[in-house]
């Protein structure tokens, strides 16, 4: 249970961004954080400390946000005017923001996975643990994924 | 925008945190009550009834039908039916509890829950079909006096089967979606 706390207190923030690129909808991304946290709770019995446990989270919000996102049958990208209400912490930010989520939520779902965690500075090691893809594979797709990203922005 | 812009935003996101406190405080309460399930679990209660009302059904059909006066063939292929069932449902039942979403890795968990759902499609299909022929032979024995069952056996099973159709065509693309997003990610 304490260790339950610390995931909720520490990782929540983690845990909601990985659902805001997820979800379409302030109602889904709720779903989605439960049921997050609800594999979260079922699977602390089995952690064994093996990853880190930022590594071992996102192992299990990926995998949560995928199948449900492909059972939800989300085919749209995100709206502008539907972007995340979440604030930036300078508010000329708030447009690249939206841009950025407008962005990514053109990627596949195992592209957005790739891309979050590399936001996030994870390393190539990590992300391969995380994916199941060998490293070469996930420095590939990062290098085509950032392509494609410019590419949509400057488009 | 380039990538340096993007990182800088994705950076600067400042998650509502008190919006995440009362969320956290209810979720709590939900998951030491058990009124908050994962799918994973929902599922898995589940296919435990399915399992059950299918091993109950054989001795209440044994029994039922033994009023009924109906062959013993009708009687013993329905319990074959039930029998079937039950096993698919065991084995349905441990592929779900196979899936783990916090240990196995993206990949490998999209590889499961693809396996999953084509074997839960199949058996489906292929328990509705073995169903259409087993009630067929049920009503062929009861409708001897009144062919208004059948009639009424056939509407059903139209509209049962039209909605069942549509429900696993659904089914089926989302099936191809996630095949595509394992291709996509085994891909070089």
């Amino acid at each position: 249970m304490q260790l339950f706390e610390t995931i909720l207190s520490q990782y929540g923030p983690m845990v909601s961004k990985v659902c805001y690129m997820y979800g379409t909808d302030e109602d889904q991304r709720k779903d989605l954080y439960q049921e997050c946290m609800a594999n979260v709770w079922q699977g602390l019995r089995s952690f064994r400390g093996d990853s880190k446990l930022s590594t071992w989270l996102y192992r299990a919000c990926i995998n949560t946000c995928i199948t449900a996102y492909r059972r939800n049958a989300v085919r749209a990208t995100v709206p502008l005017d539907s972007a995340p209400p979440i604030a930036a912490d300078d508010n000329s930010r708030s447009d690249d923001l939206k841009e950025m989520y407008r962005l990514i939520s053109q990627l596949s779902p195992v592209e957005r996975a790739l891309i979050m965690m590399w936001l996030d500075e994870k390393s190539y090691d990590e992300i391969s643990d995380v994916t199941g893809m060998p490293r070469n594979t996930v420095a590939s797709r990062l290098r085509r994924i950032k392509a494609k990203l410019v590419d949509l922005a400057n488009n | 925008m380039d990538i340096d812009d993007l990182k800088r935003a994705w950076q600067s996101q400042n998650m509502r945190i008190d919006k995440l406190e009362e969320q956290n405080k209810q979720l709590k309460e939900r998951l030491l009550d058990k009124s908050l399930k994962s799918n994973r679990a929902k599922l898995l209660s589940t296919y435990r009834w399915l399992l059950l009302i299918g091993l109950l059904m054989v001795p209440f059909t044994i029994v039922s039908f033994s009023h009924l006066e109906l062959s013993p063939i009708a009687v013993w292929t329905m319990v074959a039916y039930f029998l079937l069932m039950s096993v698919a449902n065991v084995y349905v039942y441990y592929l779900i509890y196979d899936i783990d979403m916090t240990n196995h890795s993206v990949c490998d968990n999209l590889q499961r829950v693809i396996n999953l759902q084509l074997k839960r499609h199949r058996i489906r299909i292929g328990s509705c079909i073995l169903g259409i022929v087993i009630i067929s032979i049920f009503f062929y024995y009861i409708s001897q006096d009144d062919p208004s069952l059948v009639i009424g056996g056939i509407i059903g099973g139209i509209v049962g089967g039209l909605i069942g159709l549509r429900k696993e065509r659904e089914i089926k693309a989302m099936i191809s979606s996630m095949k595509k997003d394992l291709e996509d990610a085994l891909s070089e």
